[in-house]
């Protein structure tokens, strides 16, 4: 039984031997060109030996996707500020800050996959002050919500605080969104929470 | 980049096409390079590392563009240096090679091409493949069976 154990492995190393032998077909000067670039200057190589970069659904990276979906989110929030100034001043004078909308809970919109990344970075790390916040998403206008970064260094120049009976509710409607902005996954649903906060219904 | 050579055959097994193979072993060295970049410890890649990474995005490609069909016939992943010297044995004889080792299943000669031609034991193509070492040595007996019965006769010095 050993004998034809060590025969087998005998018969095994000779076919080894002969499949080393051979050598796979050396890497095209190109591609080895390419990886050096990588390895050494760190620096991202995105250009593709197939040239074929945007046409193919597999080399878009997924956080690209995010970018995607973030830019639609954007697009959606600009789209609802530009409803929200079309009002006319009579309506918003009666604004009804009052009125009953339902908040998501913190779960629901942190459980979503879709990540508002840039905004929601932006908007987290960037003011601290809510009652500066509320003023500030009032002030957002279409011109305005391309350049928010640079905005919110004046954030603590708009209008005073609100009004202390309406502070409280606006408070905790503004902590919901901040900490699903925070919490890095705000969703379409912290959107719409952000708009029914700060745009929130009229009276007719 | 010492490994490049084995990294590519290894990608080429993985994936349907030349330009598959290269775009799979230039995203792999890219990610594993980016990984070290990201923890301030940048080094050449690792062997196994970037082995792994090739058959993690072998298998996600699959996944997103509906490649689960065999590799095109006309594409053979082991092509041979024949530059001067480069091999012992003639066209004929690598070609009987070159055929055996396409009949083999997709698991053997993933094992097959990771042991002889990526130098890797049998506990890293355990690992990269994530099946357990037994597993591997299996495929590899089962695989060279194979090689052996088609290829009787066939390599004689």
């Amino acid at each position: 039984m050993k004998e034809s154990q060590s025969n087998y492995d005998s018969e095994f190393q000779q076919l080894e031997q002969q499949l080393r032998s051979l050598k796979p077909a050396p890497t095209p000067p190109e591609l080895t060109r390419k990886l050096l670039k990588i390895t050494s200057s760190g620096q991202s190589s995105n250009d593709r030996s197939s040239g074929l970069l945007f046409l193919n659904l597999r080399n878009i990276n997924p956080r690209n996707i995010f970018w995607a979906a973030a830019a639609m989110l954007a697009l959606a929030f600009v789209t609802t500020s530009a409803l929200w100034f079309k009002t006319p001043q009579s309506q918003v004078a009666q604004t009804d800050y009052s009125s009953a909308f339902t908040l998501p809970s913190l779960d629901d919109v942190k459980g979503k996959a879709l990540k508002f990344v840039g905004v929601s970075k932006i908007i987290a790390s960037g003011i601290a002050d809510q009652d500066a916040a509320l003023a500030f998403f009032k002030s957002v206008d279409k011109g305005q919500f391309g350049q928010m970064a640079s905005s919110l260094q004046t954030v603590k120049a708009l209008p005073p605080p609100l009004p202390p009976e309406r502070k409280e509710e606006v408070l905790k409607k503004t902590n919901v969104m901040m900490e699903a902005l925070a919490s890095g996954a705000p969703t379409f649903p912290a959107l719409a929470l952000a708009s029914a906060t700060f745009f929130p219904k009229t009276k007719n | 980049m010492e490994n490049q050579d084995k990294w590519l055959l290894y990608a080429r097994q993985q994936s349907r096409s030349e330009a598959d193979a290269q775009d799979l072993l230039q995203e792999s060295v890219l990610a594993i390079w980016q990984q070290s970049t990201a923890k301030a410890e940048p080094h050449l890649p690792h062997a196994g590392a970037v082995f792994t990474a090739i058959r993690f995005r072998a298998i996600n490609w699959a996944r997103a563009s509906d490649r689960r069909e065999r590799r095109n016939e006309e594409y053979s992943y082991l092509v041979w240096n024949n530059q001067s010297g480069a091999n012992t044995y003639g066209e004929d004889e690598q070609r009987m090679l070159l055929e055996a080792l396409r009949a083999l299943p997709e698991a053997q000669a993933e094992t097959v091409t990771l042991k002889i031609w990526g130098g890797l034991t049998f506990q890293e193509i355990a690992d990269i493949c994530q099946c357990s070492i037994n597993t591997i040595t299996a495929r590899y007996r089962q695989a060279l069976l194979k090689l052996q019965r088609e290829l009787k006769g066939t390599f004689s010095k």
